[in-house]
């Protein structure tokens, strides 16, 4: 009997629970694998430019986030629109103390914003390194990234996520988040539909790819073992 | 460089780790290993069976497995799987022929159970020659992207120059905590 209703229990949580995919993404320098360090609590972990892949899991309220931290440099970016089939947002971090870059970035994003899997889904901007005094205001990043114009639902959010030890982490990392959620949760349901059914589609497609090489593979194969004969 | 000094610009790590190097053959494995290690890279010859680098430093032990990667010897690979922590792959970005043939070999690998989660770093080596792919098309050629179950990283090398060594290094290190 008790075990009849903890499964009952169990299942009622795993009803409430919800997953959430999130693609980190922003040129290279912009912050973005600090500011996942720190939300995960690691805040004293160097980072080095990333040139690949790296998932973390976070617990936001109700909703486990798995969060793929990629390489903003500029020989990665193309690779970007690879993941966004799986996503159902993205967090988009900018150096704000670094204007200069601000028309690359707003490149890059108007970039990942042209594939079609982006189309209605949520951004979440960090204007990140608010510690510099040279960093512009959450405003001066939305014309700078020339959001005025974005289709997406999105927020600029201030920030610093560097966290030198001993001082407290930067509240605005998880306000952030809580938007994202909260603006994810009213469609939830159909957004996730979408997501499951388009990363499915991507899914099949690697595999078309897949069994393509290993039929080249296998001609190669065959060729080279007739040429030897000869 | 030195992968001593790798080793000591460690923090507080502790215990040991145990990292597999492999690729196809000709692809620069032995040469990377001991370009790290600040040997003579000129009388390399192909590896029959494997190399073991073994370093040492402050309670701290790490053991790199070099396995040689002639057609031959790949089905042996499987024998060194256990207890890795982490996988470099080398591939020679200038061998386009073969690319196929190094992500065939690369994808039964992440398949095996053994390396289940193991982080993978790879060397896209001999970057110094005319014509070498370029890391991003090397991880597009490869399908790195459809990697979800492990951190990855690519980097752009050559053992022969010695650029990118210390890099990829530092990252596999960082994943071995
Ligand atoms: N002052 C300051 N520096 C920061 C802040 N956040 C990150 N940084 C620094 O910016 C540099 C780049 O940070 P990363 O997190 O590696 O940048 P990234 O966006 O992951 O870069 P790629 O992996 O190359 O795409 C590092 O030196 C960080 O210490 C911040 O809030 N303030
Ligand atoms: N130009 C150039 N040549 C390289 C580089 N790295 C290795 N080589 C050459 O490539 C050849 C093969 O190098 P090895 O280190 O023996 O390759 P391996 O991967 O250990 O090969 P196996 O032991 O047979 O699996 C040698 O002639 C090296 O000198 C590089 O970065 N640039
Ligand atoms: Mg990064
Ligand atoms: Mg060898």
């Amino acid at each position: 009997m008790f075990g009849l209703l903890y499964n009952f229990y169990k299942f009622c949580k795993k009803k409430s629970e919800r997953k959430i995919t999130l693609a980190l993404l922003g040129l290279d320098n912009a912050g973005k694998t600090t500011l996942l360090n720190t939300i995960k609590g690691e805040v004293e972990a160097e980072t080095s430019p990333t040139f690949g892949f790296n998932s973390s899991t976070l617990q936001e309220g109700k909703y486990k986030i798995e969060v793929f931290d990629l390489g903003g440099g500029k020989t990665f970016r193309s690779v970007w629109s690879k993941y966004l089939a799986e996503v159902h947002a993205i967090v988009y971090v900018v150096d704000a103390a670094d204007a200069q870059r601000f028309e690359e970035s707003k490149k890059a994003l108007n970039d990942a914003l042209e594939c079609h899997y982006m189309r209605e889904k949520a951004i979440l901007i960090f204007a990140n390194k608010q510690d510099m005094s040279t960093a512009s205001t959450a405003a001066e990043v939305v014309k700078g990234l020339g959001l005025a114009t974005c289709r997406n639902s999105h927020n600029v959010i201030p920030c610093t996520a560097k966290t030198p030890s001993g001082t407290p982490v930067d509240g605005r990392l998880r306000d952030g988040l809580r938007w994202l959620t909260s603006s994810i949760d009213r469609e939830y349901g159909r957004l996730n539909a979408r997501v499951q059914a388009e990363a499915e589609e991507v899914r099949q497609e690697e595999a078309r790819k897949k069994k393509e090489r290993e039929e080249r593979l296998r001609r190669q194969r065959e060729e080279r073992a007739r040429q030897q004969k000869e | 460089m030195g992968l001593l000094t790798l080793i000591r610009g460690l923090k507080r790590k502790e215990g040991e780790a145990r990292i597999l190097v492999l690729g196809l053959d000709n692809a620069g494995k032995t040469t990377i290993l001991r370009a790290l290690s600040e040997e003579d890279i000129t009388t390399i010859t192909p590896t029959q069976g494997f190399n073991i680098k073994s370093l040492s430093r402050d309670g701290f032990n790490l053991k790199i497995w070099d396995i040689g990667g002639q057609k031959t010897i790949r089905p042996y690979w499987r024998n060194y799987f256990d207890q890795t922590d982490a996988l470099i792959y080398v591939i020679d970005s200038s061998d386009r022929k073969r690319l196929d043939e190094s992500h065939d070999e690369l994808t039964h690998l992440l398949e095996d159970d053994k390396m289940a989660g193991v982080p993978l770093l790879v060397f896209a080596n001999k970057q110094d020659l005319m014509g070498a792919a370029a890391a991003d098309e090397i991880a597009e050629t490869l399908q790195l992207t459809s990697i979800r179950d492990r951190p990855w990283q690519i980097q752009a090398a050559s053992a022969k120059n010695g650029t990118g060594l210390k890099e990829g290094m530092e990252w596999v290190l960082k994943q071995v905590k």
